[in-house]
């Protein structure tokens, strides 16, 4: 990937081939690109270390935070520090060295964090070292790079130690769910019955929303498998969606399926696909979206500090809401009254069902993306290529977030009460979001 | 030129060349983007070996089955000199797919026919299963149609037997189901419904030669769930009418079908097991230890070292484990099992601890007396061409880019996909019995190590020399033609071939017992065995130093059971029905206990899962009532009890009048939320009558509920008990199990000890004991003696004044502790184990008991352990500490390998709860190198409590004059953990007698349930010499055993066994 770089740069090195040499390295290092490749590469080792939904929100996180908080010096006046926007961060010391540069220093500061959060280190190594060289293919002075790397290195620890404090540690500890006999409640599913998980993620540290339960969503539907109960008629609604959906809707529930690990058995033989999370399929439309709208360097950063935000506030809300209304899903009702051997389009995901993961984060990102973008951003999301499911295309972001929240219909694994109410849910969430912070001024 | 052989010359085995023989076979296997273990299931399943006389020359032929390649048929031409005769006899079967193969014969001529199974993708000529009559002249003529075996399915073995002894041979055909795995696997009672396309397996009945599926008749099942690959015939429950366990793999559990005798089976296999194996492939039921029964053993897919489980096992999680068992598929676990057939109380497994059940990826296991001693070995042949189950393979490359092309449907990626998986022979495994079900391995000693990828296999004396050779079929490989060299120059033997009756002219399922030196040894005649292949139709027995045999008595497929004497050893001879002398039924006598109901109570335990806490542990601990104390409170002369129930239940006082017993709950129902571990009566407050003390325990409990505090009630001289609450006056709360009580300091006031069983967060954090001085008036206050923090997690404390001082002195034992001596020097106690010889013995143990062994005057201590039927290991370390800096603890178990340290558990476990180590081990490969110490960080472990094991047997502690010497109790008392051991005299001859119960269940599934134990009952005649001379027989009490007691009810004697989540059972003492 970096080579695709390096083609576009050439280009932009031609046009600026009269400019003082010196100072060259300075618009190279001001490509987004750059940032968005360190963003692409964070997404392929999460893919490969399998991070679970929630997990993976805070991978992309503070990395994220780190980038913008280090970008934000190069030019204070329109980037305003998160330090007392969100919760217990405190503010980076403003460097007194003027070699800095800070767009460079972001990067440096984005892959330090994320490598404290990943797993395969190996990965970041491979990625660092071309990076590395990139940079030094630019003639960047070795004194700009030092104290660069100085800085965002200390923005990294500053933005780690306040991660730190997150209660993520402690909630790896906290009890797993006790799977409880009643039928109402959520049960292990098929093929592996893994068990569920994050079931304290409502424990973690929220960065905007002031508690994890800040919005409730409506009490789901009250469980009755009485023919003709409104509970019954979403059941039923799931149990025979599979069979009359359209080619468009296939497509839809594939598409955005965002399982981070799907087994599939042959016998003794296995094997797993691995893909993006719902919110690594954000902060792909983020890399269309700034690319799209031509951002530069900084407003590149804002908007998945920004997108980041969303998602991670967005999935503590949910997950609250999942693990304390633990409703069972549809496949496991499915299978012991109505068809022993039916399956979901898609393999369910490890979790209690209400509110819809996909609902609540698409619909908070979307509201976030569309106060930095506008309303009517039309777009072709590409994320999924990669991933062998082709591309689909959207007249707006909440466009988008809308066929994310009923493809979980069509996919098999949601009633669509999940649905609904996960789009409010979502929406409240975004909305306080882009209410309660502001990074570009 | 070595032409002769390859093997070293010392060893029992010897693999012959195939230039000296002829036998010129390998079963090649390549796969193809269309058909590869991802399109086919069965893909590296192999193929068999069948062996037998088809020309009546007297010399053992043999007929290899291939996959791709070809079958063949060897003429054994004597003196190892072998020709292939495929070609002319016309039994290649070419282009299909063969599977598991038998020699019969089927039409009663006296010629051996074959019958092939057929498996593989659908269509081609003759694809179904194939029926090979022997013409005599050394061709075969195909005649499946007309015989109605003509079945095809995905085919894999067959075996023929008598089941209604109508005198012709019926038929099991094992068809593996072509329904694909996962998703449905856990769906209740699938097993009762026939397949739809009639793919299932088929039992026939021979109908004047034509064979007729009755499979749903006759009590079988033919569900697309059966995954079996593995029949084996036997007489499992001794009745002399064949039985039949098939071996399932995947998630369906195995089937014992026992001959109901009226032409149907009944599937049993919940009644006779409680453990069996999860993807179960072939078997082998036989005689392992002379005494007339049949055992078992079930192959698995267990690595055998902790490196190579480590990147290659896979395990259930507790919840998974449960609901299964919840849906109907049985306690199935991932290893070997090998189940020891103990009558009528069903089989019990011990694998574990018998050493064969981790032996890699084991398609068949063959018993047989390999060395001529008598008892029978072990063989068991493994090995897969593709390590399907790589954790790397499965977590990192069979699912990047090669995946990712599988979904854009590129050309050739899934044979891609297969080039990568990793792919390693290993050897094949051999056992000595040494008698007792211990076995030694012995591959390497006796020549069959070569690494391979080995499945079918098969026996037979291919030379006459007296011994049984072993041909082993490959994938990929030359198979295996191993010569036994033992002859009978060490050992003798004999050899017996039956001519049967009817159109059964071999006798196929007939029952051999031989008698010789006042040792006895059976052995049953059906072919079809292991995996996918069937041996010699020869009897042969291993009769070690005998010189001579007494008698042969022969129970014959009709039943006829005839005694034949004169034999020659070291010979094969032939006996027919006639000949031999018409023996009467040899009846058993059944020892069984009265068996009644004196008291209703059925103890109920919760349901708290220790995992979703501790998630490092191998075990719960948490299930430790009923508690029970007996006396006799109303001095009528019968036994009184009280009985605690779990948490949430109600306790009761039972006490005797004259039609049996009252039950009183007043005032324990007011305690109901407390979960009672112990109980104990005693004169609290020095007025005459008992007082009672009841333990609360159990571990679902905050360690700020008041319901652990344990708890004191005065009896008020009328039979009514009232609760004190400021009798004991703790100064923690915490979970007892352990009490005993004592006048320690000679005040006339009886003392009491309470043993913290646990912390309620953290397991392995060392408990207090702490010693309640008695000051009357129902008033107990700590001792401030210091020596009874930080002990251990205590299980059980006894009071005796070991050296004879009059103070009564302290004996205290628990979990990860030693066997702990306090000695009372005037009251103050003092820790005296190293003194006792006892510094060596940290271990499991769960509960003592004082019994003079030897009858010298000295109390000796026998000490329930854990027994050794476990995957636990003695040097094994537990270090404890909080490794992430989270502010909870954890606990890493580990192994002990060459003075390092390794965690037992699942690398995903371990990273679940500390996945902060994550990046020091992302790939299984690298955990399964690690130590603890490469792992941990230095510091933070050597800050570590670390507790060791040192013993884990069940043993005696015998009084010596310096101090205890150890001795383990016998063999059967080790198979399970031992939580209650009771010591009752003999009134005939004044002998002492133990009753030692217990079992564990809440068991992770990748260590196993413990439940290798339904009571024992052992007559105490020892010596120091011989140690224990008479061996256990099982008492027959199913479930986990807590507590026994003995009680006297209306002068007669009763054992009173409380088992956890269970009722209350009695057994009267005759």
């Amino acid at each position: 990937m970096i080579k695709k770089i390096k083609l576009k740069l050439i280009v932009v090195s031609v046009l600026i081939i009269s400019c003082t040499p010196n100072t060259d390295y300075i618009k190279k290092i001001q490509n987004p690109e750059l940032f968005q490749e360190a963003m692409q590469n964070l997404t392929d080792i999460i893919v490969y270390d399998i991070f679970s939904p929630p997990v993976a929100s805070r991978v992309y996180l503070y990395p994220s935070i780190a980038a913008y908080e280090t970008m934000r010096f190069s030019n204070k006046n329109k980037y305003a520090s998160l330090s007392g926007q969100v919760q217990e961060l405190s503010q980076v010391e403003s460097p007194n060295d003027e070699k800095i540069n800070f767009n460079l220093a972001a990067l440096y500061a984005f892959n330090k964090v994320g490598r404290a959060l990943i797993f395969s280190e190996d990965k970041m190594d491979k990625y660092e070292e071309d990076f590395d060289k990139e940079i030094k293919s630019y003639k960047t002075p070795r004194s700009v790079i030092n104290s660069s790397r100085k800085f965002g290195e200390s923005v990294a620890g500053h933005i780690l130690k306040w991660a730190k404090k997150d209660n993520y540690d402690q909630t790896r500890t906290f009890p797993k769910y006790t799977i409880q006999s009643p039928e109402k409640f959520w049960k292990p599913t098929p093929p592996d019955y893994m068990d569920g998980i994050e079931p304290h993620w409502n424990k973690i540290r929220t960065l905007v929303i002031k508690s994890a339960d800040m919005f409730p969503a409506k009490p789901p539907i009250k469980f009755d498998l009485t023919k003709g109960s409104p509970f019954q008629i979403q059941l039923q609604q799931v149990y025979e969606i599979g069979e009359n959906l359209t080619d468009e809707q296939l497509d839809m529930a594939k598409f955005w399926d965002c399982n981070p690990y799907v087994t599939h058995h042959r016998g003794h033989a296995m094997f797993a696909t691995k893909k993006i999370t719902p919110g690594g399929h954000w902060i792909g439309i983020t890399s269309v979206a700034t690319r799209k709208a031509k951002s530069d360097f900084s407003e590149t950063v804002n908007a998945y500090a920004n997108v980041s935000i969303s998602l991670f506030d967005a999935f503590i809300s949910c997950w609250d809401e999942k693990w304390k209304t633990l409703i069972v899903r549809p496949e496991t009702l499915i299978n012991k009254y109505y068809d022993e051997e039916w399956l979901p389009i898609l393999q369910t995901p490890p979790f209690p069902e209400y509110t819809s993961g996909h609902s609540v984060i698409s619909r908070a990102a979307a509201v976030t993306l569309t106060d930095l973008f506008g309303e009517n951003f039309d777009f072709v999301d590409t994320t999924e290529l990669k991933y062998g499911l082709g591309e689909r295309s959207y007249k707006s972001f909440i466009h988008a977030s809308e066929e994310a929240a009923i493809s979980r219909l069509y996919g098999g694994i949601h009633y669509m009460m999940a649905i609904e109410e996960g789009v409010i849910q979502g929406r409240k969430v975004g909305k306080y979001i882009i209410d309660n912070i502001q990074t570009k001024l | 030129m070595v032409l002769g052989c390859s093997s070293n010359d010392s060893s029992l085995f010897e693999l012959m060349n195939e230039s000296v023989t002829g036998i010129k076979f390998e079963n090649t296997l390549t796969y193809t983007e269309e058909f590869n273990p991802y399109t086919y299931r069965n893909f590296y399943n192999g193929a068999g070996v069948s062996l037998g006389d088809i020309n009546n020359d007297g010399l053992i032929d043999i007929y290899f089955t291939g996959n791709i390649v070809d079958n063949k048929l060897f003429l054994n031409r004597g003196n190892w000199k072998f020709e292939d005769i495929t070609e002319s006899a016309g039994v290649a079967c070419p282009n299909i797919w063969s599977t598991g193969s038998t020699f019969v014969d089927i039409n009663g001529d006296g010629l051996l026919d074959i019958y092939v199974c057929k498996s593989g993708k659908p269509g081609g000529d003759n694809r179904h299963n194939e029926l090979f009559i022997n013409q005599g002249d050394l061709t075969f003529k195909e005649s499946s149609k007309e015989y109605g075996l003509d079945i095809t399915g995905l085919s894999v073995h067959a075996a023929f037997l008598d089941y209604d002894k109508d005198g012709d041979l019926d038929a099991y055909i094992l068809n593996n189901s072509i329904r694909s795995v996962g998703g449905y696997d856990l769906i209740k009672d699938q097993r009762k419904v026939p397949d739809p396309n009639n793919n299932g397996n088929k039992f026939l009945e021979n109908q004047n030669g034509y064979f007729v599926d009755i499979t749903q008749n006759a009590g079988m099942y033919n569900s697309a769930i059966g995954f079996g690959l593995g029949i084996t015939v036997s007489d499992f429950n001794n009745d002399n009418w064949p039985d039949l366990f098939i071996s399932n793999d995947f998630f369906e559990k195995d089937y014992l079908y026992i001959n109901s005798q009226d032409g149907t089976f009944t599937e049993s296999s919940d009644l006779f097991f409680d453990s069996l194996s999860m993807g179960s492939m072939g078997a082998d039921a036989a005689d392992l230890d002379n005494d007339l029964n049949s055992d078992l053993l079930v192959t698995e897919m267990l690595p055998s070292s902790l490196k190579r489980k480590k990147t290659k096992a896979m395990y259930d999680s507790w919840d998974k484990f449960k609901l299964r068992e919840s849906k109907g598929y049985a306690k199935q676990f991932p290893r070997n099992v090998l189940q020891r057939n103990m009558g009528e109380n069903g089989f019990f497994e011990i694998g574990r601890k018998s050493g064969v059940a981790a032996t890699e990826w084991s398609w068949a296991s063959l018993l047989f007396d390999m060395d001529n001693d008598g008892l029978r070995d072990i063989f068991i042949a493994n090995g897969i061409n593709k390590d399907l189950l790589d954790r790397d393979y499965l977590a990192y490359m069979a699912n990047e880019e090669q995946v990712r092309m599988l979904m854009r449907k590129k050309e050739e990626v899934v044979k891609k996909l297969i080039d990568i998986m990793p792919s390693k022979p290993v050897s094949n495994f051999a056992y000595k019995n040494k008698g007792d079900f211990n076995f030694e391995e012995v591959s390497k000693k006796w020549g069959l190590d070569l690494p391979s990828f080995s499945n079918g296999n098969s026996y037979a004396d291919l030379d006459n020399d007296g011994d049984l050779d072993l041909i082993v079929n490959n994938v990929n490989m030359k198979s295996f033609v191993y010569k036994n060299n033992t002859d009978v120059l060490k050992n003798n033997s004999i050899q017996i071939q039956l001519v049967g009756e009817n159109k059964n002219t071999r006798a196929i399922g007939s029952k051999l017992i031989l008698y010789s030196d006042s040792k006895s040894y059976m052995s049953e005649l059906f072919p079809s065995r292991g995996f996918q292949s069937s041996v010699s139709h020869r009897i042969h027995f291993g009769i070690g130093k005998s010189e001579q045999v007494d008698s042969l008595e022969v129970i014959w497929p009709n039943g006829d059971q005839r005694v034949y004497k004169n034999l020659t050893v070291n010979n094969l001879n032939i006996l027919d029905l006639k000949s031999g002398q018409a023996s009467k039924m040899s009846s058993k006598i059944n020892e069984t206990n009265v068996n009644l109901e004196l008291i209703e109570f059925k103890h109920s335990e919760n349901q708290f899962i220790e995992f979703n806490r501790e998630r490092l542990l191998t075990q719960m601990s948490h299930n430790e009532g009923p508690a029970i104390a007996v006396a006799d409170l109303n001095k009528d002369g019968v036994d009184d009890l009280y009985i605690g129930g779990g948490k949430n239940q109600k306790s009761s006082l039972f006490i005797s009048n004259i039609s049996g017993y009252e039950s009183i709950s007043k005032p324990f129902e007011k305690d109901l939320e407390s979960e009672d571990t112990n109980a104990l009566f005693f004169d609290g407050d020095n007025d005459g009558d008992l007082d009672l003390v009841v333990a609360s325990g159990g571990k679902s409990f905050s360690k700020y509920s008041l319901s652990i505090n344990d708890r004191y009630y005065v009896n008020n001289g009328m039979g009514a008990f009232e609760k004190k609450k400021n009798a004991l006056n703790f100064n923690k709360i915490f979970s007892t199990k352990a009490m005993a009580a004592a006048d320690i300091n000679k005040d006339g006031l009886i003392d009491l000890f309470f043993g913290e069983r646990y912390d309620l967060q953290t397991y392995g954090k060392k408990g207090d004991g702490v010693l309640m001085i008695n000051n009357g008036n129902n008033n107990f206050t700590i001792s401030n003696q210091t020596i009874f923090s930080d002990m251990g997690m205590i299980t059980d404390a006894k009071f005796h004044d070991l050296n004879n001082d009059t103070w009564p002195d302290l004996i205290i034992v628990g979990e990860w502790m030693p066997v702990t001596i306090l000695i009372n020097n005037n009251g103050i106690f003092e820790n005296h184990s190293n003194q006792f010889g006892l510094e060596n013995t940290s271990g499991l143990w769960n509960t003592i008991e004082l019994v003079d062994v030897n009858q010298d005057n000295q109390i000796d201590l026998i000490i329930g352990n854990h027994g050794t039927n476990s995957f636990l290991e003695k040097n094994m370390r537990m270090y404890i500490n909080d490794f992430d800096s989270n502010g909870s603890f954890e606990q890493i178990i580990c192994f002990e390998r060459n003075q390092k340290f390794f965690p037992i558990l699942d690398k995903d476990e371990l990273i679940t709860q500390l996945p902060i180590l994550k990046k020091n081990i992302i790939f299984y490969k690298d955990y399964a190198e690690k130590s603890i110490d490469q792992i941990i960080d230095q510091k933070l472990l050597s800050e570590s409590l670390v507790l060791e094991i040192k013993t884990l047997e069940t043993s005696l502690f015998l009084a010596q004059q310096n101090g205890f010497k150890q001795y383990s109790l016998p063999e059967e008392i080790q198979y399970s953990p031992v939580y209650s051991i009771a010591n009752k005299k003999n009134s005939e001859n004044d002998k002492n007698v133990l009753y030692l119960g217990g079992n564990q269940y809440l068991v992770k599934p990748q260590f196993g349930s413990y439940d290798a134990s339904k009571g024992w009952i052992l007559p105490l005649t020892f010596d120091k010499e011989n140690s224990f001379k008479e061996t256990p027989k099982s008492l027959g009490v199913n479930g986990q055993i807590r507590v026994i007691k003995s009680l006297n009810f209306n002068q007669n004697e009763y054992l009173i066994f409380g088992i956890n989540n269970e009722k209350i059972k009695f057994y009267e003492i005759r």
